[in-house]
């Protein structure tokens, strides 16, 4: 019985001696508790890519760099708890769309850092905010080529009656990506959200995430979908790779396709220690270098980088509708709603 | 001198009294029977001797030591009663066998293993259980299994031993077989024995004493004899068969 | 009170009893009171929007529970009292469905059921019907795969009860004159309500806290319940509602808890008769019937486990799912990409079992310790194990939010390191293992405990070496589930995992991100039901071996 008792206290203080590990406060109470030279980075996106980039990175600095892979929805959620119970113990957050980031940037939580190489951004992506951008996609019609009718050019090729019940999207609910898809054809028509009204009318399908819609499409469930474009390029990528024939298509449509970027900030805390602070901001500095931007574009992620010759990037006559994100932030909530109203 | 006095006990159950101001003595080395219809509290009466039952008030005295004692804040605890129990279903553990259980009382008292081998022998002897000694419960007879169950309670060689109604669940002819030799073993080892049971033959024929118990209350005390010749109240009249 | 005195009289134990009640308060009430103080709050929520997704979560909760009591009923009933002859074939086939991630199950579902997917094909080529068209979502079909998946904890904890009643009590109806179905009615049934009572809260809660088979089979059909709700919430950053909503229902599986553990006490006097010393249990002879029946479960197991676990196997071995079965579409490769997936697969497995195994271990003692205060001492003490059960009706998702919360600030910083992780499972482990042990310490006659202490032994040793060894078998399956939970969870480990804490629901996420599809999931699920397999089939060879 004794045993037990004393079984239990030795617990209790290894539980204490373990947890009080390497914590520096400072006078704000915001506590730091990394190990000195190395960061905590959370990031979403291929594992393949973010091996590779984690691997280059360090073949310059050393292990200085820990990256915890999350998925777009849980790397949002996670942030917004630890940014809810006090500390953000991510140095470094790379997510997939700027309304994580405007949300943080609102309660100030975001560190104001100007990378270097600021200046080899293209205009549009020299933003004033404490994130930088590193990656852009675009919202775009996929589509199953062996089973449309005929070309697609337009969104309003989704409300054709011959594709009822064939077409497939994010739900915005459990996708804040697929949320800034929906907010941006909402007001397609004159009356806002009637694009969408006729399309769940057509038997819109909502899958959990942006990847089921090509996946989904691919599989042979749905037809035509609205989604992202990179997951395409690397599924096309695959099939190539593993030699069997994949039917899927990437439509640029005509009214435009939707920008959404893929933003890193570094999180606010006066208590990290001096060397990490330089590694959180050469890691921002080394995404949105040449070398790093030539990897994620290998992987269809279009670069920010005002540089034509290395990089590739989407043909010039392509229209692109660009997001404002503070007014989208602004908004989301309502724009959820209204849309939940139409099924 | 494992002499056992009760005092005044009491059990209560919400507003109704189980056990209604009993006192009992029994002299040592007597064989007494706590006869009853169900109902009638003998069961929670030797729960509340053993100590796996708490009464509400009364003083219960063994071998001269206080076991119970409610105006004096004293009761001991049952492991350290030194009395012996035999249960109506026998309660033994399926997962040991006939030797560990009767070996399982001496365990806790630290005393050699010779010496242990010793009382076990002995006890197997008595009860005729020698072939049976690697056995388990579910290998073994009704029978086999309530001679496991008193050699158990034996084995300790307690102050006071009490019975449960150990042999309703034997057929007519092992029971008639148990009660010779309950008897006999009782005689011989001089235990104090209270068994309880609801069968008035068993009670004549075993008995030195026989305390009749109804509601809680003692109808009657003594020879059963006496129970047929002099009885003391309607209900006695009622409840004994000639 | 003045009993107390008798039951803490050495300071070890009142120094045990502290300490539980400390690691209580930590673990299991703090973070809840942090969640909901959060969601309190901001107290400004309709209820409204709740109350649709609510009542389709009870739908489904509570058909889970009815169909689940049902199959495992039959099931049990079929190999306890009947002369079945593959008796030990259906407890196997029983751990396989519980092996098999319900996520699983679910996307079996999906692949079989969905547009363009096996039976639909099936329809088409061997019924020419070429327009027909399959739809899986649906509030049955979450209901159908959580069944599939809950039914073999129903079946377990109905077998044992059923095998400790004493067949006199059955034999007597019989003798009295009643047949078969009557004495199954009136004696049988009401000897088994209790385990029937409190495994069903158990998997009542659990489906109402379910979150991945209800996003995957219900959402797309438009269906929302209480999870899918929280989650979205918690995507619009909106983490005050997530709690709120949570917190209602935390009230409402609490209230049942309770409601349940009032009705069982009151029937507390009947005493199952766990001390049977022989296995005279009475035997129903299927005669004509036998090759009926067998044909039944059979055919049973062949749609439940068979079947999914086929699909499962065969998407793994795809190039890609869709493609259809021809020579060329097939490859080892998955199985190859999995253990050279980032070569952190097997760190995965590995931190899987090591955080699931402390975690385990943890829980069962605490759940030892409540459920050991719960039956042996007054009432007051069940508070103890109402706290332990507590998590059972939060989502995953949720108690990680909890435990970030709770553990991220000063004095408590287990965020971020595994203990983080290992405590969270052990809360999530906690009810499971108290289920069995509580139900195993009901099931056994008061009088063996009694025995040991008049042949000499005080009530721990008492317990310890009589009562203790009669739960065993219901620890280690309460610790074999919370290790086959541990291989496949996902919400938790991806909330609370740092660098080197991958677990296999890490891994299995992950493989999501690489634009993988289901052919991949299947190849991961296929080696996690294996390993399973295989652990199961040593834990039974050691059995036998000692």
């Amino acid at each position: 019985m004794k045993k037990i008792f004393i079984i239990l206290c030795f617990l209790f203080l290894s539980i204490e001696l373990i947890s009080a590990q390497g914590l520096k406060e400072n006078s704000i109470g915001q506590n730091y508790y990394g190990e000195e030279g190395k960061i905590i980075a959370y990031i979403s996106g291929p594992a393949t890519m973010l091996n590779l980039l984690e691997e280059d990175f360090e073949s310059d600095k050393g292990d200085v760099l820990d990256i915890v892979q999350l998925g777009c929805g849980p790397l949002r959620q996670r942030i917004w708890s630890e940014a809810e119970s006090g500390s953000i113990r991510a140095d470094v957050f790379w997510g997939s769309d700027p309304l994580l980031y405007e949300a943080l940037s609102e309660k100030g939580l975001l560190e104001k850092y100007t990378p270097k190489g600021f200046d080899n951004l293209s205009n549009k992506f020299r933003l004033d905010k404490p994130y930088t951008l590193v990656n852009e996609r675009y919202g775009v019609i996929i589509y199953n080529k062996e089973k449309v009718l005929s070309d697609i050019t337009s969104y309003y090729d989704l409300l054709n009656p011959k594709y009822k019940n064939q077409i497939v999207h994010a739900d915005p609910s459990q996708s804040s990506t697929a949320l800034a898809l929906i907010a941006n054809l909402w007001n397609l028509e004159e009356e806002s959200g009637a694009y969408y009204k006729k399309l769940v009318e057509n038997g819109l399908f909502l899958s959990k995430k942006n990847s089921d819609v090509p996946s989904k499409i691919q599989e042979g469930e749905f037809i035509l979908g609205i989604a992202p474009h990179d997951a395409v390029w690397r599924l096309k990528k695959i099939a190539k790779k593993k030699k069997y024939e994949t039917p899927l298509e990437i439509c640029w449509p005509k009214e435009g396709a939707i920008a959404i970027q893929r933003p890193i900030a570094i999180s606010k805390n006066t208590a990290r220690f001096e060397k990490n602070e330089e590694l959180a901001r050469a890691f921002v500095d080394y995404l949105i270098s040449e070398k790093a931007q030539k990897i994620t574009t290998s992987f269809g992620f279009i670069s920010v980088l005002e540089n034509e010759k290395l990089l590739k990037r989407i043909s010039a006559d392509i229209r692109v509708i660009d997001i404002n994100w503070d007014d989208l932030a602004k908004k989301q909530v309502e724009i959820n709603e209204e849309f939940e109203k139409l099924f | 001198m494992s002499e056992l006095i009760i005092k005044n006990l009491c059990k209560h159950y919400n507003e109704n009294c189980v056990i209604c101001d009993f006192s009992l003595k029994v002299e040592e080395k007597k064989f007494l029977t706590i006869l009853g219809p169900s109902g009638s509290g003998k069961s929670t009466l030797l729960s509340i001797i053993a100590g796996i039952e708490l009464p509400s008030k009364g003083i219960i005295k063994l071998n001269n030591r206080e076991i119970y004692n409610s105006l004096e804040k004293i009761n001991i605890p049952p492991e350290k009663r030194n009395i012996g129990f035999v249960f109506q279903n026998y309660a033994l553990w399926p997962h040991l066998n006939v030797e560990n259980h009767l070996l399982f009382p001496l365990k806790i008292k630290k005393i050699g293993k010779k010496k242990m081998k010793e009382k076990c022998d002995l006890i197997l002897n008595l009860l005729n259980l020698e072939d049976k000694i690697k056995s388990y419960p579910y290998q073994l007879s009704g029978g086999e299994m309530q001679r496991v169950s008193l050699g158990r309670a034996l084995i300790m060689e307690p102050d006071l031993l009490l019975l449960d109604e150990p042999l309703s669940n034997l057929d007519a002819l092992l029971r008639e077989k148990m009660q010779n030799e309950i008897k006999t073993i009782q005689r011989d080892l001089g235990i104090t024995t209270i068994l309880v049971t609801h069968d008035q033959e068993e009670a004549r024929k075993m008995s030195d004493e026989v305390v009749l118990l109804n509601n809680g209350k003692i109808e009657q005390e003594g020879l059963f004899d006496d129970f047929i010749s002099i009885p003391k109240t309607d209900f006695v009249k009622k409840f004994i068969k000639r | 009170m003045k009993n107390l005195k008798n039951y803490f009289d050495t300071y070890a134990l009142r120094g045990a009893l502290l300490l539980l009640s400390f690691i209580l308060i930590l673990f299991y009430i703090y973070p809840t009171v942090f969640l909901f103080y959060k969601g309190i709050v901001n107290f400004d929520y309709t209820i409204s929007n709740f109350i649709v997704p609510f009542i389709n979560s009870l739908k489904i909760s509570l058909g889970v529970f009815f169909l689940t009591s049902i199959i495992g009923g039959l099931l049990a009933w079929i190999v306890v009292k009947t002369d079945f002859p593959f008796k030990k074939l259906v407890d196997n086939f029983c751990i396989i469905a519980f092996a098999i991630p319900p996520y699983i199950i679910a996307l079996s579902w999906l692949q079989i059921f969905k547009r363009n997917g096996y039976f639909e094909r099936f329809v088409k080529i061997v019924f020419h019907i070429d327009d027909y068209t399959s739809t899986p979502y649906s509030l049955f079909a979450a209901i159908f795969v959580l069944t599939l998946h809950l039914f073999p904890l129903m079946y377990f904890s109905i077998k044992n009860s059923l095998r400790n009643i004493d067949p006199k009590l059955e034999q007597a109806a019989q003798l009295a004159g009643a047949d078969n179905i009557y004495v199954f009615r009136k004696i049988t049934l009401s000897l088994i309500k209790p385990s029937i009572m409190s495994t069903g809260i158990f998997i009542f809660s659990r489906s109402l806290a379910n979150f991945s088979v209800a996003a995957l089979l219900c959402l797309p059909a438009r269906i929302e319940v209480s999870t899918t709700l929280i989650y979205s919430s918690l995507t619009m950053l909106d983490t005050s509602k997530a709690a709120f909503y949570s917190l209602l229902l935390v009230i409402f599986s609490s209230s049942l808890y309770f409601m349940q553990i009032y009705l069982i006490n009151k029937k507390k006097k009947i005493s199952l008769k766990g001390s049977i010393q022989n296995r005279d249990i009475s035997i129903l002879n299927l005669n004509k019937y036998k090759i009926l029946v067998v044909f039944l479960v059979f055919l049973f197991f062949t749609l439940v486990s068979i079947i999914p676990s086929i699909t499962m196997l065969i998407s793994s071995f795809l190039k890609r799912w869709g493609l259809s079965l021809l020579i060329d579409h097939l490859t080892l490769d998955n199985y190859k990409e999995i253990f050279h997936y980032n070569s952190k697969a097997i760190l995965a497995f590995k931190n899987s079992f090591l955080y699931g195994g402390v975690a385990a271990f943890f829980a069962t003692i605490i759940a030892l310790s409540c459920s050991i205060l719960s039956h042996y001492l007054s009432k007051g003490y069940r508070i103890f194990e109402a706290i332990a059960s507590w998590p059972m009706a939060i989502a995953n998702t949720i108690l990680a939010v909890a435990a970030i919360f709770s553990f991220n600030t000063y004095p408590f910083k287990f965020y971020g390191t595994a203990w983080g992780l290992i405590f969270t499972y052990m809360v999530l482990f906690t009810p499971i293992i108290m289920n069995q042990i509580i139900s195993l310490l009901k099931s056994q006659d008061i009088s063996l405990f009694n025995a040991a202490r008049l042949s000499g032994y005080n009530k721990i040793k008492s317990f310890y070496k009589v009562v203790f060894p009669f739960l065993l078998p219901g620890i280690k399956s309460g610790i074999l589930v919370s290790l086959m939970i541990s291989l496949r969870e996902i919400p938790i480990s991806l909330m609370l995992y740092s660098t080197n804490q991958e677990t296999v629901g890490v891994l299995l996420f992950g493989m999501q991100s690489q634009s993988y599809g289901l052919e991949m999931t299947s190849a991961l699920s296929v080696v996690i039901v294996l390993i399973i397999l295989l652990a199961n089939y040593l834990n039974s060879k050691i059995k036998r071996g000692l």
